[in-house]
């Protein structure tokens, strides 16, 4: 068990920041659904820690359990708070004084569908095409179509919000 | 002047650069605490189901042993239901634990539909069939204990399960929506992974 937590806790250091933006963008930028979001991936990955086999690399286990995490949260009721943090740290995705500057990232990913944000999020973390696809179980050429089109959609989305 | 994609990509990084990262034994801590009140709750939930059986058994044997065929028939579905009740729910939550979230998204998807799917079928026909049943059972008991309560106190009895049963009912089918909901949404990310 000891074992396990100290694991974790080096898995939690290493992709902590990884985890918590891939929840930021697909949540939109909402803080209270990203802190479920991290939660809720971190337990996922703590359950699935003693079955984690060096058969792919730590990276892409831990993307695929976050994304997966978002893809099937199944948002709580409103007034279920999120479970406060044991010490000090009341939430992981605290209102960073710079958090205004990225309103249009999460703004213009937030518009596209959870799938292909998720996509896109990937390639914005340059996660190469054939690992993109080994997270999401899409084979290559279609995923290919899939990127160009979310490409598509968020320039189109983008160029337009800066036309404003 | 740099592709939009590009510009999104640095302002992506530095994003990610500004996570303040929350101390990893906290979150420990945290996520321990959480799956411990998870355990709790599911627990709970099978005591208070099999403790409900477990008196209604006792009630009817040691305090109001009734006699009549129709009276025991009465208390076979009643508790029967509950046991079946207290079956589903253990088997549910073994379904909900296999989903792999460390598989892919495709296959985690296909493990969420069938969880899904169960929950479906458990909710319509089988939770249906089970209150039917315990409604059925209770009214089963009213001839037997019109013997021993005034026509007054019948009428109490008979109408505060009509009560209960239809705030249960309420209760029951609002679950039913939001998880038909989820259902929905599963689908729909199926869907999407399958697309070309």
């Amino acid at each position: 068990m000891k074992d396990l937590n100290h694991q974790f806790e080096i898995f939690y250091n290493d992709y902590q920041d990884m985890v918590t933006t891939l929840c930021l963008g697909y949540s939109k930028g909402d803080r209270e659904l990203t802190n479920d979001l991290v939660q809720e991936t971190f337990l996922n990955l703590w359950k699935a820690l003693p079955k984690f086999e060096k058969r792919s690399s730590p990276k892409t286990w831990v993307y695929r359990i976050c994304v997966n995490t978002c893809l099937l949260h199944i948002r709580k009721s409103k007034n279920k708070k999120t479970e406060a943090l044991a010490t000090h740290h009341a939430s992981i995705a605290t209102e960073a004084p710079s958090d205004k500057d990225y309103h249009e990232l999460y703004g213009a990913i937030g518009q596209l569908k959870e799938l292909d944000r998720i996509i896109i999020m990937l390639l914005l973390d340059s996660i190469p095409y054939p690992e993109i696809a080994e997270i999401t179980g899409i084979s290559e050429g279609n995923l290919r179509v899939k990127i160009s089109r979310a490409k598509r959609q968020l320039n189109k989305i983008l160029s337009h919000e800066r036309s404003i | 002047m740099k592709d939009p994609f590009e510009q999104l990509k640095s302002t992506w990084q530095e994003a990610k650069k500004e996570q303040t990262a929350a101390d990893s034994s906290a979150m420990l801590q945290t996520i321990l605490r959480h799956h411990g009140n998870s355990k709790r709750a599911h627990l709970m939930t099978i005591l208070i189901l099999s403790i409900t059986a477990l008196g209604l058994m006792a009630f009817f044997y040691y305090l109001a042993p009734l006699q009549t065929t129709l009276s025991r028939i009465g208390i076979g579905l009643m508790t029967g239901g509950l046991i079946v009740r207290i079956v589903i729910e253990l088997v549910s939550h073994q379904k909900s634990i296999r989903i792999d979230y460390a598989s892919n998204s495709n296959r985690s998807a296909k493990q969420a539909q069938a969880f899904y799917h169960y929950r479906k079928k458990i909710h319509g026909p089988v939770t249906l069939i089970i209150v039917a049943l315990y409604t059925i059972g209770f009214y089963l008991l009213t001839p037997e204990f019109s013997n021993y309560f005034s026509t007054f106190w019948m009428w109490m009895i008979d109408g505060s399960y009509l009560v209960i049963g239809t705030v249960l009912f309420l209760g029951i089918r609002q679950g039913v929506v939001k998880e038909m909901q989820d259902l929905q949404r599963i689908y729909d990310l199926q869907d999407a992974l399958n697309e070309a």
